[in-house]
């Protein structure tokens, strides 16, 4: 008997039309806790559509998204983007979106929910946050520490590398204690030596926190590398599903990418 | 001879109000990303609610009926001066009533405005307040009991029965300085706070924001219900201190000024919205004096004030983009960073 597998996310038939334009169509799939999912398919194929639907940006025509908040599953799909980040889900965009006037250090302090200094009667009374702010602070420096990067703390976004830019996103989530990660094609604009680095970094963060992570990208050889099960979307509909290497030797697959 | 004393009290009495307008709006546009193009409403609000409660209330609890001496009559003002120079506990205790009370009907005016249209784009909010601030006009010019067109007289300076106009002046200068302070000390705290960090995250990219698990237009409206409040103050402090209201006071002319000063000062700080109020208010209380010169100038002088202004703003914008003080980090996380830096170096 293998071991039981728990899963931390399930979508159920979820479809998304725009206007009549069928955008997903029945996709299910189940992401398993302490897993790197891989998350391929051509241009248009509805992948960030059912990030957006997973994250609370659009609500899904038709089924349903389960997530499992602490030993049960809830559905998720029709809340507010914020109350799913407070289930600690945290995506990045295709486009890296730090706060450019906040320093890197302030980029990682803005995450963390529910702080004492956020309401306006604590905020004027620094005391009530002192010491939280402190502890705070310790753990943004604790995980710059950990991948080597303190000597970015007071830069801003806009004296960071791509490289960089692009950690400071996944690491945002890892101040903030997320259970799950979407990334949406982090490797895009790196060159190999940084992707890889990038990857090893997800790698060891799920290996130090058994976090799991969701990866949309289109560089398909590195990605392969890491990824411990992939889906292939194509035209809003699950193409395949499978290991890395069963996925990359699928007939179907390669059709949809690279044509008859 | 130019009374020097009396131009002083007069004009830091203009600065302080305007610089409470400037300092929240530092807060709510600068700071926060609300852009409010209806500052006059609020302030507007504030006056009016002001004269109200300083003459309506005061003539009633007096004995006087209103109804047959309302404050817009020659009666009614021929009372309120009576009152006001015979018992100043009353003028006193009705004067902080109605600066509790705009403090809080404005704040309540402008949370529950800007709660359900904060979420479209930061230019329709902009609009929609510009709109609320004429419709408001709009309202006052209606409505007889506040006076129609013609507007209130004769509210009362709250210091008024110390006799001597200097040292009254003096006193409401006083007062009005401690209310700016107040402002400029709340406004401070929150942006050295996590809250001041979240408006600014929210300002840079307010989808990330959300994605962060700030509720944005929570967090934006409660910020409003703030600096409406305070705006509201600066309304009553206007009114009682000018002694009048009418509508034409309040028309959108007032909110750009307030921008001009933030534009000037620097929109990010609290400081620089301050000596921007400063060098503007300045400009507004001299132009008088250029214009009582009338005969002996070459060209008229009612053209002096965009003139002036304009050609500010342009050197200033020239020589310091983002305004003369632009934002500097925290003074806090950066001392407490470095320290444990060293802790663990």
């Amino acid at each position: 008997m293998s071991k039981e597998v728990r899963h931390i996310l399930a979508t159920r038939n979820v479809s998304k039309y725009f206007e009549g334009v069928k955008v997903l169509e029945k996709v299910s799939i189940t992401i398993p806790e302490g897993g790197i999912i891989g998350l391929i398919g051509p241009n248009g194929s509805g992948k960030t559509t059912l990030f957006n639907i997973i994250t609370g940006f659009h609500v899904p025509s038709e089924g349903e998204v389960l997530y499992r908040a602490s030993n049960e599953f809830i559905r998720i799909d029709g809340l507010n983007p914020h109350e799913i980040y407070r289930l600690r889900i945290v995506r990045t965009f295709q486009l890296p979106r730090l706060f450019h006037s906040l320093t890197v250090i302030e980029n990682l302090l803005v995450t963390p929910v529910g702080q004492r200094g956020e309401s306006i009667l604590n905020a004027v009374r620094w005391r009530t946050w002192l010491e939280e702010e402190k502890n705070l602070v310790k753990k943004a420096l604790g995980i710059l520490a950990m991948f080597n990067k303190l000597e970015i703390a007071f830069k801003y976004p806009a004296q960071l590398s791509v490289a960089d830019i692009k950690l400071v996103e996944t690491l945002r989530g890892l101040m903030a204690n997320a259970r799950l990660y979407l990334l949406d094609e982090p490797l895009a604009g790196l060159d190999f030596a940084t992707a890889r680095r990038l990857l090893n970094f997800i790698k060891e963060i799920r290996n130090s926190y058994n976090v799991t992570f969701i990866i949309i990208e289109h560089r398909i050889d590195l990605l392969m590398e890491t990824v411990d099960y992939v889906y292939v979307l194509h035209n809003g509909r699950l193409l395949a599903s499978g290991k890395p290497d069963e996925v990359i030797q699928n007939p179907d697959v390669v059709k949809a990418y690279v044509g008859e | 001879m130019i009374d020097i004393t009396g131009f002083l009290i007069n004009w830091l009495e203009y600065f302080a109000i305007y610089a409470i307008l400037a300092v929240t709006l530092s807060l709510e546009s600068g700071i926060s990303g609300i852009t409010n193009f209806g500052k006059v409403a609020f302030f507007g609000l504030g006056a009016y609610l002001g004269a109200i409660i300083n003459t309506y209330l005061l003539l009633a609890i007096s004995g006087v009926d209103v109804v047959k001496a309302p404050p817009y009559t020659a009666e009614g003002v021929i009372a309120l001066i009576e009152i006001s120079t015979l018992n100043p506990a009353l003028v006193l205790g009705v004067f902080t009533l109605s600066i509790l009370v705009s403090f809080i009907v404005t704040g309540v005016f402008g949370y529950l405005l800007t709660y359900p249209i904060i979420r479209v784009g930061s230019g329709f909010v902009g609009f929609t307040l510009l709109c609320v601030g004429e419709v408001l006009r709009g309202i006052y010019v209606n409505m007889e009991f506040v006076g129609g067109t013609n507007g209130m007289l004769g509210i009362p300076q709250p210091f008024i029965w110390l006799g001597i106009p200097m040292l009254s002046g003096l006193c409401y200068l006083l007062l009005s300085v401690t209310i700016l302070a107040l402002t400029y000390i709340v406004t401070d705290r929150i942006l050295g706070s996590p809250l001041g960090r979240t408006l600014r995250s929210i300002r840079d990219d307010d989808i990330a924001a959300l994605c962060l698990g700030k509720d944005v237009p929570k967090i934006k409206s409660k910020i409003f219900f703030l600096t409406s409040g305070f705006s509201g103050v600066a309304g009553t402090l206007y009114a009682c201190y000018v002694s009048s209201v009418n509508p034409q006071m309040f028309v959108t002319l007032v909110t750009f000024n307030v921008w001009a000063m933030i534009i000037i000062g620097g929109s990010e700080s609290p400081i620089g919205a301050i000596i921007g109020a400063l060098i503007l208010t300045l400009i507004e209380r001299i132009l008088p004096l250029i214009a009582s010169l009338n005969e002996y100038l070459p060209f008229t002088p009612d053209y002096l004030r965009p003139v002036f202004i304009g050609l500010i703003m342009t050197i200033v914008l020239i020589k310091y983009p983002r305004g003369l003080i632009s934002m500097k980090p925290p003074k806090f996380i950066k001392s407490a960073v470095e320290e444990l830096i060293r802790e663990a170096s």
